[in-house]
């Protein structure tokens, strides 16, 4: 009930003009996001966060928030109607959303993704207003030991999950962790690798590299990719319902993608590709003709679209309940939150209840916006993805150093932000994966802190991580994954789901 | 020499070399447990053994050559001057202001796939654009020259 009334407080604040304008302009970047293909969620994020330095924090994490789930809305649009899936995503949706355009049905395709987008999208959000509240009281019981062991199995499951080398994945981590020991040690206060730098004091800042990895890397990589010349959009955009005979099964599939999206989302270290891939997976099983798949079926579309945007909401429980962010674009938004002066986690829920509640407020309202947004403008949205990037990219360029300067208003981020661009090219056509970098960057202090307070606890006995319950079982998960990754390694069976994806 | 994989590993291992040396400085254990040396000292030695499995990766089970990673002819070059650009946009922003070096930077970028007059006026107007938009609208400190553009 506590929850209820505070969802009707969450909405008086989302309501407010202001914020309305922002998650309007939020969910309106993302979809121009999702549309444009080689511009991520994560790049955008990390672009336009520094210039929310003036604004209040409830209206700029509301505008970061709709950008990050307004953009799982835009790929579909370009997926089903030219082919060219606009973030990472979209890709499974394109299976068969774009077999059933050219089939003349683009139209109930989109329609059919944008229905199971809401449905997902709203049930996540009311599944996340539910949840989180007995988490983050949970997670206040947590000791340091506990954390530390939380962010070892978070960690673990990210590297477990991305990348195709595990070594790779494992170095991508590990050089994220030592750039985040850059500068003061929280604990001693002693300084680490400044180099006699002054700017190095107080370590790197999060947001230029992010800036530079993501975005300037996306630049060098967008120019050597030939643009599609004569991208067509496939059909005519007509009749947005699906036939009567496909309801019942749009709408179990509709089902089965939030129950997907929504556990994936609550796990660390996945990312928005894997409920896709496992509702397609569990779609294509449970037909009673899966040679349809593949050639036009309406479930391949409702189930993976419903599933990514359910993933969405609940991706954000680990992050205001433990404070851990789950995926790079979370992890910008975990950025956003410190600079605005606010510490994601378990006392979030009540030192700013007001903000955490309006942010949720915000996503049901961002998601209705955006389906108002999808059916009718669809064509509008796909003629968009269209723009060849010798316009789009210096633009992006730009910002990428207005960007950086603004972190502290000085070219030395900038100069930072170019460093990082080089090296996040140089992983990227590596196949090193960039989410391990940013994520244990971000965690590298959480986790240094916790695991110092509770070895000082323990008077530095190690073996007192696993004479704690909680902290034990973590850690046993944690170097299950690990053995079980180190495994499939060497039988070399790692998966679809071990791509880097940016979301 | 052409195994981009075994230079990127001897990169990092490079890079865990030096940070691990440094870590040697700083102090190990304190009569609290774990001093600030701790971390990075062991950061460090296992990201250099993971290197060197990926040394032995790159060379062994995974030849990932310069040629079919890298671009060639012009797209390479237009990389090479977007980094270029933003690194002369540093070293001359603080005299010229953002107005100027911006166009400077676009217009390097511009010249690849326009004539020099339409680079120009698509330079020009979107700095102006973007100048309006983050110092007058957005009120973003941008670097500036003594006249304030």
């Amino acid at each position: 009930m506590d929850s209820f009334v505070q969802l009707l407080q969450g909405f008086a604040t989302a309501g407010t003009w202001e914020n309305l304008l922002y998650c309007t302009i939020g969910v309106t970047i993302g979809m121009l996001v999702g549309v444009l293909p080689g511009l991520g969620p994560t790049t955008v994020t990390a672009l336009l966060l520094p210039l929310t330095f003036g604004l209040d924090p409830i209206p700029a994490i509301i505008m970061l928030a709709g950008i990050y789930y307004g953009s799982m809305y835009g790929g579909t649009i370009t997926t089903v109607l030219i082919n060219t899936p606009g973030e990472a995503a979209s890709v499974i949706t394109a299976l068969d959303g774009y077999p059933m355009a050219k089939q003349g049905r683009a139209g109930t395709a989109l329609g059919v993704a944008a229905i199971g987008s809401f449905v997902g999208g709203t049930l996540s959000v009311v599944g996340l207003a539910f949840v989180a509240p007995p988490l983050a009281r949970l997670a206040l019981e947590f000791g340091p030991a506990e954390f530390f062991a939380l962010i070892v199995l978070g960690l673990s499951l990210i590297v477990g999950l991305m990348g195709k080398s595990l070594i790779r994945g494992l170095i991508a981590a590990l050089f994220g962790f030592i750039l985040s020991l850059i500068g003061q040690d929280p604990i001693t206060g002693s300084l680490r690798w400044t180099f006699g730098q002054p700017h190095l004091m107080g370590g790197l800042d999060f947001v230029t590299i992010a800036i530079g990895m993501f975005g300037l890397s996306e630049i060098l990589i967008a120019f050597e990719q030939k643009t599609e010349a004569g991208a067509k959009i496939a059909a005519k955009i007509k009749g947005l319902l699906p036939r009567r005979e496909e309801w019942r099964p749009t709408i179990m599939s509709i089902l089965r993608g939030t129950g997907i999206g929504f556990l994936i989302g609550l796990i660390p270290g996945s990312n928005t590709v894997i409920p896709n891939i496992l509702s397609y997976t569990v779609e294509k099983r449970l037909a009673k003709d899966p040679p349809r798949f593949g050639k036009g079926a309406i479930e391949g579309v409702a189930g993976p679209e419903t599933a990514n945007n359910a993933y969405c909401g609940s991706a954000l429980i680990p992050l205001f309940t433990l404070g851990i962010p789950s995926s790079p674009t979370i992890a910008i938004l975990f950025g956003a939150f410190i600079m605005h002066g606010l510490t994601p986690g378990p006392t979030l829920m009540q030192t700013d209840a007001d903000l955490v509640w309006a942010i949720i407020a915000s996503m049901f309202i961002g998601n209705l916006i955006l389906l108002i947004m999808n059916l009718p403008l669809a064509g509008m949205w796909a003629r968009i993805a269209l723009i060849p990037p010798r316009y789009l990219y210096p633009v992006v360029l730009i910002i990428c150093i207005i960007g950086a300067y603004t972190v502290s208003n000085s070219l030395w981020d900038v100069g930072v932000m170019l460093v990082f661009g080089i090296i996040g090219y140089l992983f990227r056509k590596l196949d090193i994966p960039l989410a391990p970098v940013v994520l244990t960057f971000i965690l590298g202090n959480l986790m240094e802190t916790s695991m110092m307070q509770a070895l000082i606890g323990f008077q530095g006995n190690f073996l007192g991580f696993f004479q704690r319950p909680i902290s034990g079982t973590l850690l046993a998960v944690s170097i299950l994954i690990i053995a079980l990754s180190v495994y499939s390694n060497i039988r070399n069976r790692r998966n679809l789901l071990g791509g880097d994806a940016e979301e | 020499m052409k195994n981009a994989g075994a230079w990127m590993a001897c990169a990092l291992m490079a890079f865990a070399l030096v940070m691990g040396w440094q870590a040697l400085t700083l102090r190990y254990y304190t009569k609290f447990g774990p001093g600030s040396g701790f971390m990075p000292v062991w950061s460090s030695v296992l990201l250099f053994l993971l290197s060197a499995a990926y040394l032995w990766e790159s060379l062994r089970r995974d030849v990932i050559r310069f040629r079919d990673i890298l671009p060639e002819g012009k797209t390479l070059w237009r990389n090479v001057t977007i980094l270029l650009a933003v690194l002369v946009f540093i070293l001359i922003v603080p005299y010229t202001g953002f107005v100027a070096a911006g166009i400077v930077l676009l217009l390097a970028v511009f010249l690849f796939d326009f004539k020099w007059y339409a680079g120009l006026a698509l330079s020009v107007t979107i700095i102006l654009i973007f100048f309006y938009l983050f110092r007058t609208l957005l009120k973003v400190p941008l670097p500036v020259n003594a006249l304030g553009w």
